[in-house]
Parts: C-alpha cells; sequence; structure tokens
C-alpha cells in the first residue's frame, strides 16, 4: 500500500551497509581511514582505528570517540552515553582542543551530562572563544544576549558575536545584525545592521535574507532597490518563511515584468558564499 | 501517492553515498515528509501560547534541527532489511497509523508507528510512536519543565545546544 511505501522508502533511504577495510600503518593515515569508516556508516570499524589513537593522547582521536559515545555510533548495544563522551571531550579538551570544549559547554547547557550547568558551559565556551573558535563564540555572545550563566550584557553579546562575525560565521553576523537594529550593546546603526545581514544573506541564511530584503524594499540603512529586495525575498521564501513570501508577493505587484524577471534568475543563480 | 515517495524510491536506489549525503537526504525527506510546524506545537502543549509570535519561526526551525539530530543517527543504524511494515490503520477522524518492526541484531524488534496525516493532499507525518510512547508528547514533558525553569530563552538554548553539537573532525 502507498502509505506503506512511503515509511519504507523514508527509512531505507537512510540505511548503512559496507565491508571493512585494513588497518593502519600510521596516525595520520590511521585517522583518514578512521573518517572514512564513519562516513561510509561502518561506524565499529571507525571505533577500532580512532580508540588506540585516543588512548595515546590524539586530541583529534579523542574528540571523534566522544562524538561517536553521544551518537551511540560503533557502541554496540551500549548505544548513546553521555558520560563517555563527555570523559573523552574532557581529555581533548585539556589539550586545548576547541571542538571538544564547545561539545563539554553544549552538553552543559543541553543538561545531557549530570544535568544543566551554564556556568560550567561559560567556562568551557571562553576557553574555545579565547582559542578563536567562531561556533563557542558565537554561542557565547548567546549565553550574554539572555543572561544565561553570566549577568545579560548586551555589549559582551555583540563583542562575541563581531568575533565570530569577522570568521564569517553567518549566524552571528545575523545577530550582529539584529544587534545594531535593535542598538543592543552597540549604538543603533542601520547601515551597519545591513552590512551584517548582507554577509549572512550571501552565506545562505534565510532569515537574514529576509531582513535583507526588507531594508532593500524601505531603503532603510541601504539605498532602496526592490529588484535586488526581490531576489532576497524570494530566496527566503523558498525556505518557507512566511513574511518573506508576503513580501515577495508584494514587491513582484510593484515592479515591472523585466524586473522580476531579473530577480528570479538571479534568485535561482545564487550560491551561497563559503567561508 | 505523494512526489515524496517518488524522491524517497529514487534515493533508495542511490549508492556509495556517505554518512553526510544520506543524512542530508533524510533532512529534506524530514522537511517534506513530517509536518513539522503542528508537531513543533504539540510539543509545546499550553506552552505554545508562551512563545512569542516573532519566537515561533526559530523555535520551528530549532525543532525540526533537534528531531533530525536525535532521530537520525538512532535510524541510522539499522538495516534496512530488518525494517519491516506490517499495517495501517484509522487513527481518529483523520489519521492513519502505520505499524512496523525494527528487528534488532541482538534479537527481538521495535516496534514503531508512524501517525499519518493528509495535509493540502499531501500524507505528512506528524508523529512517531516507539514501543507506545509518543514522539510529541515525550517532548512535551521535557520541553514543558525547561520552560517553567527556565523560560522559553532556555527552551531555545537547550535547542540549539542540542542540534549543534559537533560531528566528527575531518582529517586536515
Amino acid at each position: 500500500m502507498n502509505i506503506k511505501r512511503f515509511v519504507a522508502g523514508f527509512f531505507v533511504v537512510i540505511g548503512v551497509t559496507g565491508p571493512m577495510t585494513a588497518a593502519a600503518a600510521n596516525d595520520d593515515g590511521t585517522f583518514a581511514r578512521g573518517y572514512a569508516a564513519f562516513q561510509a556508516g561502518r561506524f565499529d570499524d571507525a571505533m577500532k582505528l580512532w580508540e588506540p589513537l585516543a588512548e595515546a593522547g590524539d586530541a583529534r582521536a579523542q574528540f571523534n570517540l566522544g562524538v561517536m559515545h553521544a551518537e551511540g555510533r560503533g557502541t554496540g548495544h551500549s548505544g548513546r552515553n553521555m558520560r563517555k563522551a563527555a570523559g573523552w571531550w574532557r581529555r581533548a579538551g585539556a589539550q586545548g582542543h576547541t571542538r571538544a570544549l564547545h561539545n563539554l559547554a553544549l552538553a552543559h547547557i543541553g543538561g545531557v551530562i549530570g544535568g544543566q550547568d551554564y556556568a560550567q558551559a561559560v567556562n568551557y565556551l571562553e576557553q574555545a572563544a579565547k582559542g578563536g573558535f567562531a561556533n563557542s563564540q558565537y554561542t557565547l555572545g548567546k549565553m550574554y544576549h539572555y543572561g544565561l550563566g553570566v549577568v545579560r550584557n548586551y555589549s559582551e553579546s555583540a563583542r562575541y558575536f563581531e568575533m565570530a562575525a569577522e570568521q564569517g560565521f553567518i549566524k552571528a553576523a545575523y545577530n550582529l545584525g539584529k544587534a545594531y537594529r535593535d542598538g543592543h550593546g552597540v549604538g543603533v546603526d542601520h547601515g551597519a545592521s545591513v552590512k551584517w545581514f548582507r554577509v549572512a544573506a550571501e552565506g545562505g541564511y534565510a532569515k537574514a535574507q529576509r531582513h535583507l530584503a526588507r531594508r532593500l524594499a524601505r531603503g532603510q540603512g541601504t539605498e532602496a532597490n526592490p529588484e535586488e529586495a526581490l531576489m532576497w525575498a524570494i530566496l527566503a521564501a523558498d525556505h518557507g518563511l512566511a513574511k518573506a513570501v508576503d513580501l515577495a508577493r508584494n514587491l513582484r505587484a510593484a515592479l515591472s515584468t523585466d524586473a522580476v524577471s531579473r530577480a528570479e534568475a538571479a534568485a535561482r543563480a545564487f550560491e551561497p558564499r563559503t567561508r | 501517492m505523494t512526489g515524496l515517495v517518488a524522491e524517497a524510491g529514487a534515493a533508495l536506489t542511490a549508492s556509495g553515498q556517505t554518512l553526510e549525503q544520506r543524512e542530508e537526504k533524510f533532512r529534506d525527506l524530514l522537511r517534506e515528509g513530517f509536518d513539522m510546524p503542528f508537531i513543533a506545537k504539540v510539543s509545546l502543549g499550553k506552552q505554545w501560547r508562551k512563545v512569542e509570535p516573532a519566537e515561533r519561526e526559530t523555535y520551528v526551525a530549532l525543532f525540526s534541527e533537534f528531531v533530525l539530530k536525535t532521530y537520525a543517527p538512532r535510524l541510522g543504524k539499522f538495516d534496512p532489511e530488518l525494517f519491516h511494515v506490517d499495517d495501517a490503520t484509522p487513527k481518529g477522524k483523520r489519521d492513519m497509523l502505520v505499524a512496523s518492526r525494527i528487528a534488532q541484531p541482538g534479537g527481538g524488534d521495535v516496534k514503531a508507528g508512524w501517525r499519518i496525516r493528509l495535509v493540502n493532499g499531501q500524507h505528512k507525518i506528524v508523529d512517531i510512536v516507539v514501543e507506545g510512547i509518543s514522539m510529541a508528547l515525550n517532548q512535551r514533558r521535557e520541553f514543558s519543565a525547561v520552560i517553567k525553569k527556565d523560560g522559553v530563552a532556555g527552551l531555545m538554548e537547550l535547542l540549539r545546544a542540542r542540534t549543534q553539537s559537533l560531528s566528527v573532525q575531518a582529517p586536515s
């Protein structure tokens, strides 16, 4: 029956199969083979390849083993085990591995290792942020914005968003755009707001595309450009943002047929800028 | 049947894909196959009213990512050969419940039910029931407790934390 096929097809598409490959000669080679095994869904093989490296102190392998325990991959019947994951991440984090510090922080925010602990999360995020890790700088910006584990401080929030945004982290760029729009931790500056919305929009972030479309339509913080506004509104609408759908409809009604065609072509040709 | 079935069928024949590519397909199917805004709302119950209208879009997006992150690794572990669809029966006035079994490598079955509703002419999954436990209701219990303690902002951060945890590092 069709519904059965629907469910079966939905499920099977993510199935996993594949044979084992040979073991390794050196650490980098072993690490790379572990990665290839993981990508192929041969999680037991990845575990066997990375475990000796991790035990010998390889921070990359320690981090990856932590991920496998967190996701319950290659762990047999024991499934997910956040305590084991955190154990490996702590060992990697002690070596300054910023990804491990970041995941430890998120585990404390998510309350998946012994209850929620925002203060501990902030501690790990600060270490990773100092190491220049954009994901942690962004998350720290959110913690300061909401006052979680720290006293709410919009200036600190904007400072961390800017650090991450300068590295091309698109959600940080979007949040920095909002900070300049709302005057949160920085002076209200619509030009700067548009600048950062554009960075995030060009990176493919739909909400930033919608904000940029609105500002181009109004001529706020930038010269009005309804044709370009329509292009961004179309892209945001493609991600299902309802307000973007409305904006695109209004812009289509206001623009000439040629302008609409050009905007639609530009939207079709759009490729997100990679950082 | 919808285009989704055709898409899933085409994906069935695809081979040599990496884990990330399969999960990306799963993400696409999730968007199309699940009525995410509905499930996200049901997962909050009465607390939905505490989410400002401007925040709802963000919440639904975070919730979608959260479901992907939570369920993709669980589903990805199973061999498709061990997945069996048993039956489809009416559930309530509008829904069908598709019963399935997932045979475990160590023996025994996990029973999973897929609640499906016709939404705007398309079949959409509106809940997954694993061993009698509804995903939506299970989430509601957890989310309610978080909102009571840390408000909607706390829930958003919890979802962000669970969805933004980094996966394995690639060789440099």
